[in-house]
């Protein structure tokens, strides 16, 4: 991602465009508007293929299987994040927020407790050596379904929020 | 040190699910410790975790010290080896307790989760009683009125409309007119605790008390009609409506409801207060036509029909099962079917006669039966029992609800229960519809009593122009007996109902019923 870019604008591209409404016309506002859920629509899919890949893998291949599940979950949240509050964060603290939901989100609680047992069993798969699948809080297959609500969760809540998938 | 780790352990967890079954009612939850490298985990099992429970677990995390060893690392899953007695898991208790608190609607039913628990009736009767005009909400005891009445206010809260609600056991048997003007003494108080600074409405507060021994009482009443309808105005004006509930209007003295009624009217009329009324149909009297007296329909109200009986007993079967559907999900069942053998659900809403509270006590009773049999699940054989004895409380209900002719609907339904077990041995019979009959009347209160149950409301078996009416004696008085066994059935579960299986039924006259029993 090089400038420039509307996501390295700032922290927050919709306060920015909040801000900028004053001053912008209708159409310039549309054009920022047009670029956040262009990209909140590519880091959905990103998620996606995530989600996809993981789905494919052996059922032996645990660590790898739970890794992408967790990657999928984690940028479909972005995108979410991104679209809703105009937040969109690069550095590696961003994954202590794979819990943040707007309120309005459907089963919000239930993705809050369960992702954040995501985010720790990936921590599991891809840097526990000396552990072993049994180690799981969630099984691979309670990944997957986790997953797989979520994404269809988020999609709806998207689609209501005007945008296309 | 170990040990003094484990103990730490041990607490942490105590405090967590000591706190998640405070908030959920949930007792003996099922947990474990996982230990792993990267911290030990707190695992809740519950059969079919909702987001009701993450919620609980999230905020109960929120809020959890540094100390506790499972801050941020407490989840629920589903619990994968469930044990196979499922009546002694602790969703099951859960659902006991949530069923016993639903068996009584009052106005704080469910709390600020009423809507998100509420399930629709079966023919979308909560689209026509959130409209802006007066409504008769007729039904049998337990057939949902209340809780329609509820849906309405809890629609009016969220939407900041101000509201009166009168649960009219109150005024139980009251004929005195100084009921009418206690009532009206309710409405305006509840009015002043929507808006302190109505004067008016105070005033006459202390001209109403003063009423109450006054022995031209209903005259002086009349006079402060106008006044009452105008104290209301600055509300509506400046929160456009008010809506008046009155819960059970047939429990008032027959003679007094139309009375009422009319001087509800006269000051809600144009006046944007509108009426919200449930009662029994049968022991309503909404309109007295020899003083035009009272709310007729549908001019000055509609009626919302919410008791279909088992005319329709396939949609009686769906909306009670989606009710304890509802009422396991919140307990964290998948379904009510978890916990039932097979069958169980349809003779429930047969024997229960699609009336929801009846399936819903029913239900209760024989989840204990069957749990003191050692059954895994419940049984059609507990839910007939449990049937037998809900008979009792129909029974009682007879006191409670009959409108001042206790001794002859007593009389009348023993006549009907000889005729159908001791007579014909069947649990069904054909009734000619005679409007005026007094015989048919009796025979229509005990439907309201829930003695009897309408199969069909008119059918022609015979010879043209003579409409019969098909009914059901209820399943209580005869299942789960020795000496009822011989009685022939019709139909077990809810099905569609044949003409020709309803031409076939015997035929009750109604000079069976003594015409002393009628005329006294």
């Amino acid at each position: 991602m090089n400038t420039p870019h509307l996501l390295l604008a700032g922290a927050n591209c919709r306060k920015i465009l909040e801000n900028l409404r004053g001053i912008l016309d209708a159409a310039t506002c549309t054009l920022i508007e047009n670029e956040i859920a262009r990209h909140s629509a590519a880091l959905f899919r990103f998620g996606e293929e995530h989600f996809i890949f993981a789905k494919s893998l052996s059922r032996s291949d645990w660590r790898q299987k739970i890794s992408r599940y967790y990657y999928g979950a984690y940028n479909i949240r972005r995108a979410v994040q991104l679209h809703t509050d105009g937040i969109f964060k690069t550095d590696v603290s961003d994954h202590k927020n794979i819990d943040a939901f707007p309120s309005s989100f459907p089963n919000s609680s239930t993705y809050k407790i369960q992702l954040v047992t995501l985010r720790d069993d990936r921590n599991i798969a891809d840097y526990g050596f000396d552990s072993a699948e049994a180690d799981l809080i969630l099984s691979v297959q309670d990944a997957e379904d986790l997953v797989t609500s979520f994404t269809s969760d988020a999609k709806i809540f998207l689609n209501s929020r005007g945008l296309t998938l | 040190m170990k040990a003094a780790n484990s103990l730490n352990l041990e607490a942490s967890a105590k405090e967590i699910v000591d706190q998640f079954e405070r908030k959920t009612r949930f007792h003996n939850t099922n947990f474990e410790i996982k230990e792993r490298s990267n911290g030990d985990y707190l695992i809740l099992n519950i059969v079919s975790p909702s987001e009701r429970f993450f919620q609980v677990i999230s905020d109960i995390s929120d809020a959890l010290p540094e100390s506790n060893e499972f801050r941020n690392r407490v989840t629920i899953k589903k619990r994968t080896h469930p044990p196979t007695d499922r009546l002694s898991l602790p969703e099951t208790f859960l659902l006991k307790t949530v069923i016993t608190e639903s068996l009584t609607v009052s106005s704080s039913t469910f709390g600020t989760e009423f809507l998100s628990r509420y399930i629709r009736s079966v023919f979308g009767a909560e689209d026509q009683v959130i409209a802006q005009s007066n409504h008769l909400v007729f039904g049998r005891r337990g057939s949902g009125k209340s809780s329609l009445l509820l849906y309405a206010l809890h629609n009016l809260k969220a939407e900041g409309v101000p509201y009166v609600w009168i649960a009219m056991q109150t005024y139980e048997g009251r004929s005195d007119f100084e009921a009418v003007i206690d009532i009206f003494i309710e409405l305006l108080q509840q009015i002043l605790t929507i808006d302190t600074s109505l004067t008016e409405a105070e005033a006459l507060l202390d001209q109403l008390t003063k009423l109450d021994s006054s022995p031209d009482a209903e005259l002086q009443f009349d006079r402060l009609v106008p006044k009452i309808r105008r104290s209301l105005t600055p509300i509506t004006q400046q929160k456009d409506r008010i809506v008046v509930f009155l819960d059970d209007i047939h429990v008032l003295d027959s003679r007094l409801q139309p009375l009422l009624l009319s001087k509800l009217y006269a000051v809600s009329r144009d006046n944007r207060v509108f009426l919200k009324i449930s009662g029994i149909e049968q022991l309503t009297d909404n309109w007295d036509p020899s003083t035009r007296k009272g709310l007729a329909t549908p001019h000055d109200a509609q009626i919302i029909p919410l008791d279909y009986n088992l005319t329709m007993p396939s949609k009686s079967l769906a909306h009670i099962k989606s009710i304890l559907d509802a009422h396991a999900v919140y307990s964290g069942l998948p379904n009510v079917g978890y916990i039932c053998g097979s069958g169980v659900l349809e003779r429930l809403v047969w024997v229960a006669a699609g009336v929801p509270r009846d399936a819903l006590s029913i239900f209760l009773s024989a989840i204990s039966k069957s749990a003191l049999k050692d059954q895994k699940r419940v049984s059609i054989t507990s839910v007939n029992e449990a049937a037998s004895v809900t008979s009792d409380v129909k029974l009682s209900d007879i006191n409670r609800d009959a409108s001042g002719k206790i001794i002859q609907i007593k009389e009348a339904f023993a006549v009907v229960r000889d005729f159908c077990i001791s007579t014909q041995k069947k649990n069904a019979f054909l009734v000619e519809i005679k409007g005026n009959d007094p015989a048919f009347e009796l025979l229509q209160e005990l439907i309201a009593l829930r003695l009897l149950h309408v199969l069909h409301e008119g059918v022609t078996p015979h010879e043209a122009g003579r409409r019969y009416m098909a009914l059901m004696l209820d399943y209580g008085f005869y299942v789960g007996i020795r000496a009822a066994r011989s009685v022939d059935l019709f139909q077990k579960e809810p099905a569609q109902i044949l003409a020709k299986d309803l031409r076939n039924l015997p035929i009750f006259q109604l000079n069976l019923i003594k015409t002393n029993a009628v005329q006294s």
